[in-house]
């Protein structure tokens, strides 16, 4: 029975990798579960490669970092190169959500359970680039991380007050939306496995 | 009350020195220890202390030592390249006996190394830093909730032997956000400094001793305070006097290494009669800890201990838990300074077997494991 996620948001500095983590960070204490957040620090979060990496645990967490991600989301083609070994090791069972768009999968590299959506272009169409982590938390919230959705929305709240919060507010519901659309999909056979471990997990938290 | 809230590291020291008392801070922002400054810019002020961004670090400690003269609970925080201008002064409230925190968020060194990165190699910095012979107390957090649990210790251990405490945090705890709870000062036993009370005529600042601490006034109280770095006697002035020279010196070590019980003690985790344990500190003690877990687990008999008080070195309690022990794993992200130390204990070198990692990333629970296992079969 899985009741530990470790999710890494990957991406370029801007699209709000590290305030995307702490948020979903929040959302998990705000749930009462344990949670850890850490995020890249360095140059790099002004434009170049920035992750954002969260543990939610209904278990004590020993080792607060990330080796082995079980969600993985990229929003742009660098991070392929940064997560290659992860991605290409047989043995690690780790979900790759990617922006369909802008970071579409290296061909033949990535054969596992991936996952594409618009992010990127979504997050531009109803409030800018910088709410594509938004987007993305959505998507996760909707499809697997045990999250009520109310906290995740009252942690974006907190983090953005004022205008800029309904706007990412926004964001996040077509996130939810987007994965609303997959629901469907789910019970065809890319989709088995991901929604096998929906069922394994939501009775474990709710 | 106990407040639960999602910090970082940095923050969990800063709102710890609040907590504990303290009302004073003067520090140079360095990366990785820019939000301890940052967040003590607003809390200080709103807290009735003093902020004060110095032009350097050599000033923040001195005015540090000052402010706590005068009677505050003051500290300041910095990373390697400030620790090390820091070292003069170090010196300074060793032999003056100024109560004061310093927290060194650890970065990748030598020298300004990689600032944003990770790294365990200022063991021996912040104790030998430093000349001149003297002991003090270096703790180290391995959890957000230590960085705030650990912080009020400093505070009260400062107070209690009168020595400049040291927090070692690392670039990874420092930003790394987790569960802590808060309590507040309230709920928190603080030590409270001990103040001169006989007859103001002929008061001897080093002349009377509790434990080996001298009972100190403040800058300002009706008891004349002297202080000088200069070898002196009970009543402050200095002295080349070799007998005075050599009871001030060995007091100032005495004072803390006789005192050993009172500091924080190693954690053990796991099986006492375990055939290879596990040392480690700081973040690295983390990963120990998952994969002394997940080998107990698969039914190998491992222990962990895990240093929260680094110097003086815990040599008696470390000697006893790990006496049984074949292995010894020391996991630490440098070349092997606290594994220096269990030979200095007495524990045979062929025992020992270390986890060095020395590429600016923290050292992961599956390279302790494959260590653990290698050395198991």
């Amino acid at each position: 029975m899985k009741n530990t996620w470790r999710i890494i948001l990957s991406g370029s500095g801007g699209q709000g990798m590290g305030v995307a983590g702490k948020i979903l960070a929040e959302a998990a204490f705000l749930q009462g579960l344990n949670t850890t957040q850490s995020q890249t620090y360095g140059a790099g979060v002004r434009g170049d490669l920035s992750q954002s990496g969260i543990i939610i645990s209904n278990e004590d967490i020993l080792f607060p970092l990330i080796e082995k991600p079980d969600l993985l989301v990229i929003l742009n083609n660098k991070s392929y190169g940064h997560f290659a070994p992860i991605l290409n090791s047989n043995g690690a069972r780790t979900i790759l959500i990617y922006d369909q768009d802008h970071a579409p999968p290296p061909k033949g590299k990535v054969n596992r359970l991936s996952y594409g959506f618009t992010v990127v272009n979504k997050a531009r169409e109803i409030y800018s680039e910088k709410g594509a982590c938004m987007v993305a938390l959505g998507i996760l919230t909707g499809l697997w991380i045990p999250l009520d959705k109310t906290n995740v929305s009252q942690a974006i709240q907190e983090a953005f007050p004022g205008k800029t919060g309904l706007q990412n507010i926004k964001c996040f519901e077509e996130g939810l939306k987007l994965a609303e659309k997959k629901h469907p999909l789910r019970t065809s056979k890319p989709f088995v496995k991901g929604r096998n471990i929906f069922i394994f997990c939501f009775p474990l938290y709710l | 009350m106990t407040i639960k809230k999602l910090l970082t590291g940095n923050e969990a020291c800063a709102y710890a020195a609040v907590n504990a008392g303290a009302r004073f801070f003067a520090g140079y922002p360095i990366t990785p220890a820019t939000e301890i400054v940052e967040l003590c810019s607003k809390l200080m002020p709103s807290n009735n202390g003093v902020f004060i961004q110095m032009e350097d670090e050599i000033a923040s400690l001195a005015a540090v030592i000052g402010a706590s003269l005068g009677g505050t609970k003051a500290f300041t925080a910095t990373s390697g390249p400030g620790f090390a201008l820091m070292s003069e002064n170090i010196g300074l409230a060793a032999m003056v006996e100024v109560p004061c925190v310093i927290i060194n968020v650890q970065r990748y060194g030598p020298s300004t190394g990689i600032a944003t990165k990770f790294s365990q190699s200022d063991v021996m910095a912040v104790r030998w830093g430093s000349p001149g012979d003297h002991s003090l107390i270096v703790l180290a957090p391995s959890s957000v909730q230590d960085c705030y649990d650990l912080t009020v210790e400093a505070f009260n251990l400062s107070e209690r032997f009168r020595t400049p405490v040291i927090l070692l945090s690392d670039a990874a705890l420092a930003h790394l956000r987790e569960k802590v709870e808060i309590r507040e000062p309230g709920e928190l036993n603080l030590y409270q400094r001990k103040k001169p009370s006989g007859p103001v005529d002929g008061y001897l600042p080093y002349g009377s001793l509790h434990n080996d601490v001298p009972v100190m006034s403040n800058f300002g109280d009706k008891h004349i305070l002297r202080v000088t770095g200069l070898v002196h006697q009970a009543s402050g002035y200095s002295s080349d006097n070799p007998r005075v020279a050599e009871e001030l010196v060995q007091r100032l070590a005495r004072k803390i290494d006789n005192y050993q019980e009172e500091l924080p003690a190693p954690f053990f985790y796991g099986r006492q009669s375990a055939d290879l344990i596990v040392v480690s500190f700081g973040i690295s003690a983390r990963a120990s800890l998952e994969a002394v877990n997940t080998a107990n687990n698969e039914g190998f008999k491992t222990g962990m201990l895990e240093l929260r008080t680094i110097w003086p070195f815990p040599s008696k309690k470390v000697k006893e838990l790990c006496s049984g022990a074949k292995k010894i794993l020391v996991v630490e992200a440098n070349r092997g300074q606290v594994r220096e130390q269990l030979i200095s204990c007495g524990i045979p070198p062929e025992k020992l077997r270390g986890i060095n990692k020395q590429n600016a990333e923290v050292i992961t629970p599956s390279e302790v494991l494959s260590a653990l296992k290698e050395e198991n079969s």
